[in-house]
């Protein structure tokens, strides 16, 4: 454990500034799980990293989310292979980990998912897409207006037409 | 005078381990399956409650509580209808006991259920914009996305967007069928990123048509059977993002079937295991189908 604490601290640390310009040191291997940062370290070279289309607060959730993954054992990582037990307690503890990190409020996930957007990260960004399908799924689009605070503009002959030529899915 | 033997009771697992392999209780948990969940709960207490084992039984009773208890969490209009048909079917098949306690617990949901349902308050959501709404409808199962696409102007087009359609045309109905000039095909592609878009080819509508075709689809189901691998799937879970792996189908040729849960009541209350049927050869056309396991065939 003090071994990987010291190779931890060894690691080439990088700053990235939010669009709040709030300053995040991050190890190198926690921005790499970014395509864009990744992109980006290669210009900057030992600079600040700007990520201007992110706040603090969210940058934070970001980074708590690229650390935690990247800390995650890969399949293709590694001489030695891990027991299948230690594989299956990493990828529980993985799930829980993404479970409680989506279970936030709507603003902050849809900020979330445009984060993700933004800097490429894959991941996270089909994590926070599929915690929206989940809150769509199996709702009447009035319901579906309502968990997105979503105004009608249809008109009320518009959406008679847009029923009718959807009602064969429902029948 | 004969003497009339009792029928042997079914042995204590059947009916408990086949109960258990429909997973019913953990798709209570999931919003968007506990409509399903419930039907095919009231299903089967409809169909034979009183003819299940005590293991079977205790299983089934315990759901039906689970079912109310969770039905504050739910939200959804779909949801409290699902429950109170449940509720009717407690009411004819429990014993008096058991009814008591499920009656009592459904009511307590109910006024939890709309305490919740006031207090929820929405904060307006920042615009989304119509590509990541394309890709959190890839989440989405077919319902669910029709749904969407009736909520407003945006989602509407994004909900109705070819590669998404393509997708779920794939998913249902596999694309090796299709060899007509003006379509485009190239096999069974899972990513929507690497399905072009075609302008001149309605995706939706096509989908729409074959969907016509196949009486089955007429009832609204949440399950369906591969009829390749035999496996029973929940479209809830069928989305552009995760289809059916099929481990049997060599040709991409899709072949699912409906099923409503009066059939997996059914399922259930038999003897008879889906396993008895994977001997079956790979190539099995839709009539074949139809008969090699009668109670898994939606009619």
């Amino acid at each position: 454990m003090a071994a990987e604490a010291a190779a931890a601290g060894k690691e080439k640390m990088r700053t990235l500034v939010s669009s709040d310009f709030k300053k995040f040191d991050v190890e190198e291997s926690v921005a790499r799980e970014s395509l864009i940062i990744l992109n980006l370290m290669a210009d900057c070279d030992d600079s600040d990293i700007p990520v201007f289309n992110v706040n603090a607060n969210i940058l934070d959730k970001v980074i708590a989310y690229c650390r935690k993954h990247a800390s995650a054992p890969r399949a293709d990582g590694g001489d030695a292979e891990p027991s299948a037990a230690s594989n299956k307690a990493s990828a529980d503890d993985l799930k829980s980990f993404d479970a409680e990190f989506v279970d936030v409020d709507l603003v902050t996930l849809l900020e979330l998912i445009k984060a993700a957007d933004y800097l490429e990260i894959n991941g996270l960004l089909d994590l926070t897409c599929q915690a929206v399908a989940d809150m769509i799924k199996g709702k009447t689009p009035e319901e579906i207006r309502e968990t997105f605070d979503i105004e009608n503009d249809f008109t009320p002959e518009e959406e008679a037409k847009v029923r009718r030529e959807n009602q064969w899915a429902f029948e | 005078m004969p003497v009339r033997r009792r029928q042997p009771r079914r042995p204590e697992t059947g009916a408990a381990e086949r109960y258990r392999e429909m997973g019913i209780g953990a798709a209570l948990s999931r919003p968007w399956d506990y409509p399903t969940a419930c039907g095919e709960l009231a299903a089967l207490l409809r169909l034979g409650y009183a003819d299940l084992p005590k293991a079977a039984q205790a299983l089934v009773a315990s759901d039906v509580l689970l079912a109310f208890r969770l039905l504050p969490d739910v939200q959804t209009g779909y949801a409290v209808s699902t429950a109170n048909v449940l509720l009717q079917a407690v009411e004819v098949a429990l014993p008096k006991q058991k009814k008591a306690q499920a009656v009592s617990e459904f009511k307590h949901s109910i006024i939890a259920h709309k305490r919740r349902a006031r207090v929820q308050q929405i904060s307006g959501s920042p615009h989304i914009p119509q590509d990541i709404l394309v890709h959190i409808f890839s989440f989405l199962d077919m319902h669910s996305l029709v749904a969407a696409g009736l909520v407003c102007w945006s989602w509407n087009s994004a909900a109705n967007d070819n590669k998404l359609w393509k997708m779920n045309y794939s998913i249902f109905f596999g694309l090796s069928h299709l060899s007509c000039n003006n379509i485009p095909v190239s096999g069974v592609q899972y990513s929507t990123n690497s399905v072009p878009n075609y302008p001149n080819f309605s995706w939706k509508e096509s989908f729409h048509t074959k969907y016509a075709e196949c009486a089955s689809w007429k009832f609204v189901s949440n399950r369906a059977l591969c009829a390749h691998c035999r496996s029973v799937i929940w479209l809830s879970n069928l989305t552009c993002a995760s289809p059916h792996h099929c481990p049997k189908n060599r040709h991409h040729e899709v072949k699912l079937r409906p099923l409503l849960p009066d059939t997996v009541a059914k399922y259930i209350l038999r003897v008879e295991d889906l396993a008895a049927s994977s001997s079956e050869s790979d190539d099995t056309d839709d009539s074949d189908y139809e008969n090699w396991h009668p109670r898994f065939w939606a009619l």
